[in-house]
């Protein structure tokens, strides 16, 4: 695990400028919110001279247990030398306010999150599938969608092991 | 939209009223100097690069859907597929994100003996850039001279885990065999050759006129605009930031050891030519020092074979040979993470390309695209 040179306490900054609803935890340096108040935290996150978190260096999306997307960005100032994570949980609609419109490192990060979850990103530039098809009906990283049902996995392990037996009844005739 | 960052105008210089049709040419996919299956569609104003849009997704092999299925010590050998050319940085990866949700302690010996193979991997990497980039900068010959040094260090590595590429040698817990009196004797045999070695790679390459021409302001990366496209490692450095994770958000031993990081000046590919060539310096340095310190010991703690982590979620990075390798693991306390998620170097670094080589001739598009160094593998996940 790595050691973070500068470890600041938030929670200060976030009860003053947050109205909302939101929930820190100084020691894992985590901020959780609802994914409709992100434009708020983006300003301040690059505003704020508390903060100054001006490099995103991770952005990617996860489900929950019970089906809930979550979108989580990993920030870092490399000026003040602190980092933070945010988790933003996603509504029904699936829409995520983007996070280009401050870092341009997110135009891709985002379209790799639509392409795996599905998430679509609200005012992106250029929001298409990043790796697979446009073609393709699934977002291959929700967890209904399940490895050992595609249907080419399955058939290229039927195929081989029917050409094993094939090739074991030739050995033994 | 606000201006976020500014950038040398050379577009500005460039470009001039008098009308010519756009002309759009397809770099790619299978083209030697993409470095792999990339393919770029460049749209250029006679031979000034106006736009560039790589696709990707040509070698998408799924691998963070596979991770889920598998455990964590099948995740190894599969992320070293991943970026094949620094895959003891992948198993290192897999292995520090797995080891900060269980509670065991890695012995010393272990992680001495993980310093010398990262930094060596490094080195080997960046010899393989070197003789790579030479190629498309037009000289052959740096190829052989490169290849030649890389080959040592990759027997180092066959010495220690028995492979040569992809080594699955740092697992959970320490490594997987420890080093013997010859691997020692080859390493003090390497280090000792190698600043000569190096020296005379910068007398025959970097001091080259022709080859200076051909770097110095060409592809330039301003800072702000390095920063908000979120590149890392030497393409960061060499655009003048000071941001380096094995110094300021120090793993494994490295707070303990003595180097320097080299930083650019006008972020342009001769800059981001010289950074590598310093952090070579500097890792042979640093296993030096790894080397003498070297203490005795376990190399490996006791781990059960299946291993099973703590619920939690947590991202670990690293400095690896191209850049910050993050991963985001998830884990709901089972034998296999319930997600994992990984930020490749070169995937981020790629991202800069269309910023890069706006309003720089089209022939400088190959050099600026070697001097990222990307891998297309670690591109494409």
């Amino acid at each position: 695990m790595n050691r973070v040179s500068a470890q600041t306490d938030f929670s200060g900054v976030f009860r003053e400028a947050f109205s909302f609803e939101h929930e820190y935890d100084p020691a894992a340096q985590v901020l959780r919110l609802e994914a409709e108040h992100l434009p708020q935290a983006f300003k301040l996150f690059t505003e704020d001279s508390r903060l100054k978190l001006n490099y995103l260096r991770d952005m990617t999306a996860k489900e929950g247990p019970e089906g809930q997307l979550f979108t989580v960005y990993n920030f870092v100032s490399l000026e003040l030398k602190h980092v933070l994570m945010v988790i933003a949980r996603v509504s029904e609609d699936l829409v995520v306010p983007t996070a280009t419109s401050h870092w341009d490192s997110a135009d891709w990060m985002e379209r790799e999150a639509y392409d795996m979850f599905g998430i679509r990103f609200a005012g992106h530039p250029d929001l298409r599938r990043i790796y697979l098809e446009e073609t393709v009906d699934f977002y291959p990283l929700r967890k209904s969608f399940k490895l050992d049902e595609v249907p080419n996995v399955g058939d290229l392990g039927g195929r081989e092991r029917e050409l094993a037996k094939v090739k074991a009844k030739e050995e033994k005739a | 939209m606000a201006v976020k960052y500014e950038q040398p105008k050379v577009w500005d210089l460039r470009w001039d009223d008098l009308f010519t049709e756009d002309l759009v040419l397809n770099v790619g996919p299978q083209h030697p100097s993409t470095h792999g299956v990339l393919r770029l569609v460049v749209t250029s104003d006679g031979e000034v690069i106006k736009d560039i849009e790589p696709h990707l997704g040509f070698l998408h092999r799924g691998m963070e859907k596979h991770s889920e299925i598998k455990e964590y010590r099948q995740i190894i050998p599969l992320w070293e597929r991943n970026d094949y050319l620094s895959a003891m940085h992948m198993g290192y990866m897999v292995t520090s994100a797995a080891e900060s949700l269980m509670d065991i302690e890695v012995p010393r010996r272990a992680e001495y003996i993980r310093v010398i193979m990262l930094e060596l991997q490094r080195i080997a990497s960046h010899l393989f850039w070197f003789a790579s980039f030479a190629l498309d900068s037009g000289a052959v010959t740096p190829l052989f001279y490169a290849l030649k040094e890389r080959e040592k260090i990759v027997d180092l590595f066959e010495l220690a885990s028995g492979a040569r590429l992809l080594y699955n040698y740092i697992r959970p817990g320490g490594v997987r065999r420890d080093i013997d009196a010859e691997f020692m004797e080859g390493l003090a045999a390497f280090l000792k050759h190698f600043n000569r070695y190096l020296d005379e790679c910068e007398q025959l390459y970097s001091g080259n006129a022709i080859f200076i021409n051909r770097a110095k302001n060409i592809g330039v990366l301003s800072r702000e605009a390095a920063i908000n496209l979120g590149v890392s490692g030497p393409v960061l450095r060499g655009s003048g930031v000071e941001w380096d994770i094995r110094k300021h958000e120090p793993y494994s031993i490295y707070p303990e050891l003595n180097f320097d990081i080299p930083i650019g000046e006008n972020g342009d590919v001769l800059d981001r030519y010289n950074v590598r060539f310093y952090e070579m310096r500097m890792a042979a340095e640093i296993v030096r020092q790894a080397m003498d310190g070297l203490p005795e010991g376990d190399y490996v703690t006791k781990v059960p074979p299946s291993i099973k982590t703590k619920q939690g979620e947590v991202y670990v990075r690293q400095e690896a040979s191209r850049g910050e390798l993050g991963c985001y693991l998830v884990s709901d306390g089972g034998k296999n993470p319930w997600r994992l998620h990984v930020r490749p170097p070169s995937f981020l670094n790629l991202g800069a390309l269309a910023t890069m080589c706006r309003g720089y001739m089209f022939a400088d598009l190959i050099i600026i695209l070697g001097s990222i160094d990307i891998v297309l593998g670690d591109v494409d996940k």
